[in-house]
C-alpha cells in the first residue's frame, strides 16, 4: 500500500513557481528522502503534505485517502501526519515530557508511560523527561521533536531538514538515531535535506528534486550510478563530465573506450566519470610513453592539485595527450606529489548523456 | 485663529526665551547623559571593577525615581538647585539610565573577537575603543541620548519646582492661568516640531548601517579591562553619581517623613489617592495592552506595509510630550464631545496614546518568542487552530504581555502631566497629591506620596533592566 502519493501537485507564490507538477509515491514503511537544492521547492511540498497549506492544483492521498483534491482538502489537524521541523521547534514553555505528550489524550499524557517509551525509542535517557528545551543540547532537542511527532501514531512522519543545525560530529549520530527509531517503530517516513550524503546513506528511496519538479527517483546507488541527467548527476556526487562518441555499447572519449549502459543514443554525447571510477597505476615511466595517448591503453596525466580529506583525498590531473583535466579520488595513503606523471585507467561503465543537454 | 494672530503669537520675545532655555537643557542633558551612561556602563561591563552586579543594580536604580521626586528631594533640602545648573544636574541624575542601560547591554552582547582582531591589527586599547568599540555603541547611544532628549522635552514637574520654564512649563502655565488654548496650543505645536525634528535627526546620525554579529556561534565573555590605580577615582564617580541621584532623594524623603509623621499622618488619603492611582492604572494598563496586542500580533506575524505602518505611527507618541497629548484630547474633546471633556475616559485614552510604545514593545518580543513553526507543530499533532492557540501561543506569550501592562501601569501611577489636565474634577492620585502638597511647600505631607511612588515603580524597574539585559 502506497502511504503517501502526490499527483501533478503544482504551487506558485507570486510570480515563481515553488512547484511544477510534482509527482510522488512512497510505499508503506522505510525513509524516502527528497533531496535538492535550496529554493528547490522541497519544503513547500512537505508543508502541502503536511496541510499547512494547500496545492493550486493536483492531489495528495494519505495512505489511499484523498486529503486535497480539487474542492477540498483536510486540515492539518486531522491528517495524523507528525512533523518534524528544523532545530525541531519544541514548545518552550513545556518539558520533555510534556512536549512529547502534546499530541495524546489527556489521560495518556497524565500517566507519562508513553513519554518514557518514546525517549527509550528514540535512544534518550528517561531523566530527560523533566528537563526544559534549553537545557538538552541540539541532538536532543532533535530527538525530543521527533518522539514527539511519533507519539500519536502518525501514519506519516514529515522531517523537514532535520540535521542541518547540528554540527558534523552530532550530525552523524543523531540522523543515525532518528532513522533507527523510524525504523523500529515501522513509520513510514520523508526527510527533506539538501546533503548528498545524509540522502543516499538514511533513505531506502531518494527523490532528486530541481526546478520544482521530481526529476528522477529510486533507491540511493542506482540514483548516484545511474543518474538521469547531468544535473542529477552532479548533485548527487562529484562529477566529471568528458566529450564523447557513441557507437553501440561504448564510448570513445580521451579517457580512452568505455563500455556504456544500454540505452544510450548512438553519436555526440558526453560521459559522466564519478572520481572513484579513475584509479591511478603509479609513475608514468620517462619518455617511453610520452604521447600516453590511449591508443597503447596507457593514459597518462600530470597532477595539479591534491585535496587530502584523510580517509581518502581527490587529485587532479590533466591528461598529457589532450589536456582535459579530470578527477580522481584515491586512497589516502597513495598520494603521488603535486606535479608528478602519473598512469590512470577508467573502471566500470559510465553512463552517455546527449551532448547538447 | 487667523495666520496673522498664529504668526503673533509665535513670533514674540517669550518664546525665544524658551526655545534657548529648552534647547540648553536638550542639548546639556543630552551630553552629559549619554557621557555619564556611556562610562558607567563601560566600568560595569569591560571592567574589573570590584562589585560589578552591585554597581549594576544601583546605576539602573534611579529609573524607579520619578525625575519630579528627585527634584522635591534636591529642592527640599535647598533652594540652590533652582535655575540652569540644577536643572540640568537633576534631570541628568534622574535620566542617564535611559543611556547606560542600552549601552550597558550593547557592550554585554559585543562580540570580544571584534576587538581582538582590532588588537591583532596593531591598535592600541583607546584606538580600539574609539575606532572599533564606539563605532558599535552608537546606535545605543544615539537611542539613549534620544530617549533622554524626548523624556527632556516633555518634563513638567521636575522643572517647574526647579522655577526653570521651558515649553512644557510654559504650555501648563498658560493654559492654567488664563485658558488660553490658542496661545498654548501654538506653543504646543513648536514643541511637536522640536521633537519631530529631534527624532528625525537622530534616525540621520543612525545611518543604515547594519551593526550585528556575522557569523554563526556563541559569542565569548570579553577578558574585562584592568583598571590599576584607575579602580579608586573610578569606584569614587560612581559612588558620586550614587549618592547624589539615590542618596540625596531617599534621604529628603526620610527626613520629611519623620518631620511629617510628627504632625500627622493622613492614611485615610493616602489610601484614596493609593486607590485611584492604582484603578486608574489598571484601566490605562489594560487599555494600552488591548490596543496594542493586535497590532504588534499584525507586524510580527503578518509584516506588510499596512501592518509596519501602523505599528511605527504607535511608536510617534513615543516623541509626544504628555502635556501636548492632553492639551490636543482637552481641546478636541471641547470641539466634538463637550461632554467627555474631564472624564476618567478621556484620561485613559491619553494613557493609551502615551504609553502605547511601552506596551508595543513588550507585545512585540512576547509574540515574536512564539514563531508560527509551533503552530505548525501544534496542528501536525491534532489541535485545531483555536487549541493550539490557547496550549501554544497565549502560554508562550502571556508573560510578555503581562509585563507589557506592569510597565504601563507603573507609568501610568506616576504620570502627572497628563493626569493634572484632564483628571476629572476630584480625582485625587498620588503624583496629583504629592503635587499639590509640594506646590504649598508642605514638604512633610509630600513625602509619603513620594515613598509610594518609588516603591511602586521599583517593580517596574526590575522588569526593565531585565528585558534590556537581554538585549534586543
Amino acid at each position: 500500500m502506497t502511504a503517501l502519493t502526490v499527483s501533478q501537485v503544482t504551487k506558485r507564490f507570486g510570480t515563481t513557481a515553488a512547484l511544477a507538477g510534482v509527482d510522488l509515491h512512497v510505499a508503506d514503511g522505510g525513509v524516502t528522502a527528497v533531496l535538492g537544492p535550496s529554493g528547490c521547492g522541497k519544503t513547500t511540498l512537505l508543508r502541502l503534505v503536511a496541510g499547512f497549506g494547500d496545492p493550486d492544483a493536483g492531489t495528495i492521498e494519505l495512505g489511499g485517502k484523498q486529503v486535497f483534491g480539487p474542492g477540498h482538502s483536510v486540515p492539518a489537524q486531522r491528517r495524523r501526519v507528525g512533523y518534524v521541523p528544523q532545530e525541531g521547534a519544541l514548545f518552550p514553555h513545556l518539558d520533555v515530557a510534556g512536549n512529547i505528550g502534546f499530541g495524546l489524550p489527556r489521560a495518556e499524557r497524565r500517566d507519562g508511560r508513553r513519554a518514557a517509551e518514546l525517549l527509550d525509542l528514540v535512544g534518550l535517557n528517561a531523566d530527560l523527561a523533566h528537563r526544559f528545551p534549553h537545557q538538552l543540547s541540539g541532538g536532543q532537542q532533535q530527538r525530543v521533536a521527533l518522539a514527539r511527532a511519533l507519539a500519536p501514531q502518525p501514519s506519516l512522519v514529515l522531517l523537514d531538514e532535520p540535521f542541518s543545525s547540528l554540527d558534523a560530529g552530532l550530525r552523524l549520530s543523531t540522523a543515525a538515531a532518528v532513522v533507527e527509531a523510524l525504523r523500529a517503530n515501522g513509520t513510514t517516513a520523508l526527510l527533506v535535506t539538501h546533503d548528498q550524503n545524509e540522502a543516499l546513506s538514511l533513505a531506502d528511496q531518494v527523490a532528486v528534486m530541481a526546478d520544482g519538479r521530481i526529476a528522477q527517483v529510486g533507491p540511493p546507488r542506482d540514483v548516484y550510478s545511474v543518474p538521469g541527467d547531468p544535473v542529477v548527476a552532479a548533485f548527487v556526487g562529484a562529477a566529471v563530465f568528458v566529450p564523447a562518441v557513441v557507437t553501440g555499447l561504448t564510448a570513445s572519449c580521451d579517457l580512452g573506450t568505455l563500455p556504456v549502459a544500454a540505452g544510450a543514443a548512438e553519436g555526440e554525447a558526453r560521459v559522466l566519470v564519478r572520481p572513484e571510477q579513475i584509479r591511478l597505476l603509479g609513475p608514468a615511466d620517462g619518455a617511453g610513453d610520452g604521447a600516453g595517448n590511449g591508443s597503447n591503453g596507457v593514459l597518462v596525466g600530470v597532477v595539479t592539485e591534491i585535496r587530502y580529506f584523510g580517509h581518502d583525498a581527490t587529485v587532479q590531473l590533466r591528461l598529457a595527450h589532450s589536456g582535459l583535466t579530470v578527477t580522481a579520488r584515491v586512497p589516502g595513503d597513495q598520494l603521488p606529489s603535486p606535479g608528478a606523471r602519473v598512469r590512470l585507467a577508467v573502471t566500470g561503465p559510465v553512463n552517455a548523456y546527449a551532448a547538447s543537454g | 485663529m487667523g495666520w496673522s494672530e498664529a504668526w503673533r503669537l509665535l513670533v514674540r520675545p517669550r518664546v525665544g526665551d524658551l526655545l534657548v532655555n529648552t534647547t540648553k537643557l536638550v542639548a546639556g542633558g543630552m551630553v552629559a547623559s549619554a557621557v555619564l551612561g556611556t562610562a558607567a556602563a563601560w566600568l560595569v561591563e569591560r571592567t574589573d571593577l570590584p562589585l560589578r552586579r552591585v554597581w549594576h543594580v544601583l546605576l539602573a536604580a534611579p529609573l524607579a525615581v520619578p525625575a519630579f521626586v528627585v527634584s522635591y528631594g534636591w529642592v527640599s533640602l535647598t533652594s540652590a538647585v533652582e535655575g540652569y545648573r540644577g536643572a540640568l544636574l537633576i534631570v541628568v541624575l534622574a535620566y542617564y539610565p535611559l543611556v547606560y542601560l542600552p549601552v550597558g547591554a550593547t557592550l554585554r552582547g559585543l562580540d570580544p573577537a571584534l576587538e581582538e582582531s582590532a588588537r591583532s591589527l596593531g591598535f592600541g586599547p583607546w584606538r580600539t575603543f574609539a575606532r572599533v568599540v564606539l563605532p558599535q555603541l552608537r546606535p545605543a547611544i544615539l537611542g539613549g541620548s534620544l530617549l533622554v532628549g524626548l523624556h527632556l522635552l516633555a518634563e513638567f514637574g521636575a522643572l517647574q519646582m526647579l522655577r526653570f520654564p521651558t515649553f512644557t512649563t510654559a504650555i501648563y502655565d498658560q493654559y492654567r492661568s488664563s485658558f488660553n488654548g490658542p496661545a498654548a496650543n501654538m506653543l504646543a505645536g513648536v514643541l511637536v516640531v522640536y521633537c519631530g525634528v529631534l527624532v528625525v535627526t537622530e534616525l540621520a546620525l543612525r545611518g543604515r548601517q547594519r551593526y550585528a554579529r556575522l557569523g554563526s556561534g556563541v559569542s565569548r565573555a570579553a577578558v574585562p579591562a584592568r583598571l590599576g590605580w584607575f579602580t579608586v577615582p573610578a569606584l569614587a564617580g560612581l559612588g558620586a553619581v550614587v549618592a547624589l541621584a539615590l542618596g540625596v532623594p531617599f534621604a529628603s524623603i526620610i527626613r520629611w517623613l519623620v518631620a511629617g509623621a510628627s504632625t500627622a499622618f493622613p492614611v485615610g488619603e493616602l489610601a484614596t489617592a493609593t486607590g485611584s492611582a492604582a484603578g486608574l492604572g489598571l484601566a490605562g494598563a489594560l487599555a494600552t495592552v488591548a490596543l496594542a496586542a493586535p497590532v504588534a500580533w499584525l507586524a510580527v506575524r503578518h509584516p506588510g506595509r499596512v501592518a509596519t505602518l501602523l505599528e511605527r505611527s504607535t511608536y510617534t507618541a513615543n516623541a509626544l510630550p504628555g502635556i501636548v497629548v492632553a492639551l490636543a484630547l482637552v481641546t478636541l474633546s471641547l470641539r466634538v464631545l463637550p461632554a467627555a471633556y474631564q472624564t476618567t475616559t478621556l484620561l485613559i485614552i491619553a494613557y493609551a496614546i502615551m504609553f502605547l510604545p511601552r506596551a508595543m514593545v513588550a507585545a512585540r518580543a512576547a509574540i515574536a518568542q512564539a514563531p508560527p513553526v509551533l503552530d505548525d507543530v501544534a496542528l501536525a499533532l491534532g489541535n485545531s487552530p483555536m487549541r493550539a492557540w490557547r496550549r501554544v501561543t497565549l502560554p508562550l506569550i502571556a508573560p510578555g504581555i503581562g509585563a507589557g501592562a506592569i510597565l504601563v501601569f507603573l507609568a501610568v501611577v506616576t504620570e502627572l502631566t497628563a493626569t493634572l489636565l484632564l483628571a476629572p474634577t476630584g480625582t485625587q492620585t498620588l503624583a496629583t497629591e504629592f503635587w499639590s502638597k509640594t506646590n504649598d511647600i508642605d514638604y512633610g505631607a509630600a513625602a509619603p506620596y513620594a515613598a509610594l511612588m518609588v516603591v511602586l515603580s521599583t517593580p517596574a524597574t526590575v522588569l526593565l533592566t531585565r528585558s534590556v539585559r537581554r538585549g534586543p
